[in-house]
């Protein structure tokens, strides 16, 4: 008894000696972090892209030894694209799974629910998706936004779309969100700025399939543009039924946040699709080294090209990641002042986050044709 | 401005015709079985599975995949009726709403499991095809849904009119009892009458799935659009649930061309409160034929 006895206090004596030069704010074991994501209803397409990104980006940093020899844990809950819910699925990962850092949601409504949870918590929320201006005007600190938002995209295109490519007669036909109806808002602006006219503003609900009544309306109409926002499944109804009434020789579709630019998107309206221009923060075929490595890893795990979801879950996943490293801590705090200073470079360039927390990136012109997405102009600086 | 109320009364008058297939369906279950049938909608879901599975697995053109479907779902129909529906007829509604609403939830969410939320749609190689009248555009798609609806309806209603079968049915829903000593096999015709209903409801699934979309979740509105339109119909009255169904088409048309889009869905449901309040007897009113 006492020789073991004797074997436990030099253990512990070893252990004390080793205790400081091991020492590390990283806590030894899994890192968890949360995703709040829609992977039912509606959204459930597109928040499962997105979630591809994440999970590629969580994967390949645990391959690589993940963050100093600490795996990173991914706890997902579905919001399935109700606000309510995101909050509960928030709430759950903060409050009980007690997670570093929350990425997070879809839609700019369940992120504006989830914001003053996570303040209140004060542990950074990032979205990797949500559009709307406003969730990085409330001054809250700890939300960020990984991608670019409607008023950045608005500049860029418009500024293309009635210059260059002459029109000046818009139309618009938004889904009804905060994402819709501050879309439109911030390309009205732009659009009037630059000497254009809106002749037309129809909202519909998420997850609406018929969309006659608009279309016909639409038609009555002296617009060249239409100008659309929403996700991939509804849209491709509002190209299709479109098409059917014989719209497409009168106006040019433009879908300025892409949500059409994807391959289930071409597969869901085949040719309908060709001539829809936009801007994206990323398509498949851009040509940097960094994107094609991303796209043919992409292409490798899922059998598809990568669109610019997928892109924006990878790149917010590998900045948390980053941040945990900077910050050499698992604490929410010390991760998001590490977050706000981040300067990242991933597949789809250069990125930081500005005073307001939103994240500066540049965008390109976009053209589908024949199924594949072109760049017309860009890289255009969003500064 | 003529031209956009055309076109909107015809959109509206076509996609009447999707609700008069679902809710015939629902009115027969109601008016012979006497339960009110809150998984119609999955039938309908099923049944535009069930096509889309034909022409994307078999290859099968689309009235083929339209015909396996029907037959599919009305044999499916049947096992139902036989195995969750027949041992509460006669209970009070509220046995039928509850059970019926636990098959849906349960079915809208295996038909997720199994089928993912995934949209896809059934191709029918007839939306390229289109018309152009007066101004007025139309596709062959939307023409076949027309054109298979009435003749669908048709059917219906010869074979409720004249069939042993069919007079069967409306003695059944005259007084159970008295069909009953009349030496009618009620069990029989509780099976066909289901059978029926789900055959409609999957020709209404294809229809709507190659017009718009399949998914597991399109089953649910529907169901609520169709006991709106047979409340608003009278129960049990085909002309009156085919009347009641393009109006329903026309409102949700008009109302969202002309009124607001965003509220689409919310015409049908105020038109049923402005009947209770005007007319409790129903659009046709009276006692069902």
């Amino acid at each position: 008894m006492k020789g073991k006895n004797w074997i436990i206090l030099v253990a512990m004596a070893l252990l004390l000696t080793f205790v400081p030069s091991v020492y590390a704010a990283i806590p030894t074991g899994a890192i968890k972090i949360g995703v709040v994501m829609p992977t039912s209803g509606t959204l459930a397409y597109d928040g499962g892209l997105a979630l591809n990104g994440i999970k590629m980006a969580v994967d390949e940093i645990n391959k690589a030894g993940g963050i100093k020899g600490n795996k990173l844990e991914l706890l997902i809950e579905d919001s399935a694209g109700v606000p309510a819910t995101a909050v509960a699925a928030i709430e759950k990962l903060i409050g009980m799974s007690k997670v570093s850092a929350v990425i997070g949601d879809f839609g700019s409504s369940c992120t504006l629910a989830m914001m003053d949870v996570a303040q209140r918590a004060q542990v950074p929320l990032i979205t990797p998706i949500s559009l709307a201006p406003k969730i990085t005007e409330q001054g809250n600190i700890w939300t960020f936004r990984g991608c670019d938002n409607s008023e950045m995209i608005a500049k860029a295109f418009t500024k293309w779309a009635v210059k260059t490519k002459k029109l000046d007669k818009w139309a618009f036909i938004a889904v009804n969100t905060d994402y819709g109806r501050g879309s439109v808002e911030a390309f009205k602006k732009k659009v009037t700025e630059l000497g254009g006219e809106v002749v037309f503003t129809e909202y519909f609900q998420q997850g609406e399939t018929d969309y006659y009544p608009i279309i016909t309306k639409l038609k009555a109409t002296k617009a060249n543009g239409l100008c659309m926002f929403g996700e991939t499944v509804d849209l491709s109804r509002v190209v299709n039924q479109f098409y059917e009434m014989g719209l497409n020789e009168k106006m040019t579709l433009m879908d300025p946040t892409s949500g059409t630019f994807n391959p289930k998107f071409i597969e869901l309206v085949k040719d309908k699709a060709n001539g829809i221009v936009g801007a994206s923060r990323f398509v498949a075929s851009i040509k940097t080294p960094a994107a094609k490595k991303f796209v043919s890893d992409y292409r490798k795990r899922y059998g598809v090209d990568p669109e610019k979801y997928a892109q924006a879950g990878y790149d917010v996943a590998r900045m948390v990641a980053m941040a945990i490293t900077k910050a050499d801590s698992t604490e929410p705090a010390k991760i998001r002042e590490a977050l706000s200073k981040i300067s990242y470079k991933g597949p789809q360039g250069k990125a930081h986050f500005d005073e307001k927390n939103q994240l500066i990136i540049d965008e390109y012109i976009i053209a589908i044709k024949d199924g594949a997405f072109q760049i017309v102009a860009g890289p255009i600086s969003a500064e | 401005m003529f031209t956009v109320f055309l076109q909107q009364s015809l959109n509206g008058v076509i996609l009447g015709c999707i609700y008069a297939l679902t809710a015939l369906g629902l009115s027969l279950v109601f008016g012979i079985l006497e339960v009110a049938n809150f998984a119609h909608g999955e039938l309908y879901m099923l049944g535009a599975f069930m096509a889309l599975f034909s022409t994307k697995l078999l290859g099968a053109p689309f009235f083929l995949a339209l015909l396996i479907s029907m037959v599919i779902m009305a044999i499916f129909g049947a096992i139902i009726e036989r195995g969750v529906f027949r041992p509460i007829v006669g209970k009070p509604m509220i046995n039928s709403m509850l059970l019926s609403f636990g098959l849906s939830t349960a079915l809208a969410n295996l038909a997720l499991f199994f089928f993912k939320a995934d949209p896809r749609k059934i191709d029918s190689g007839l939306a390229e095809i289109r018309f152009r009248f007066f101004g007025l555009h139309v596709t062959a798609e939307r023409l076949v849904v027309l054109v298979l609806s009435v003749i669908l309806v048709a059917l219906l209603a010869w074979f409720i009119q004249y069939t042993k079968t069919g007079k069967a049915m409306r003695a059944i829903s005259q007084d159970r009892v008295a069909a009953q000593l009349a030496g009618i096999n009620i069990r029989r015709i509780y099976s066909v009458t289901f059978a029926i209903s789900g055959a409609l409801a999957a020709a209404a699934g294809t229809m709507v799935g190659a017009i718009f979309f399949v998914s597991p979740e399109m089953g649910f509105s529907v169901v609520l659009k169709s006991f709106v339109v047979i409340i608003l119909g009278g129960f049990g009255s085909i002309r009156g649930v085919i009347f009641a169904a393009i109006i329903i088409g026309l409102a949700e048309s008009l109302g969202g061309g002309f009124i607001n889009y965003s509220y689409k869905d919310a015409y049908p449901f105020l038109l049923l409160v402005l009947l209770f309040m005007l007319r409790p007897q129903g659009l046709i009113g009276g006692k069902r034929s």
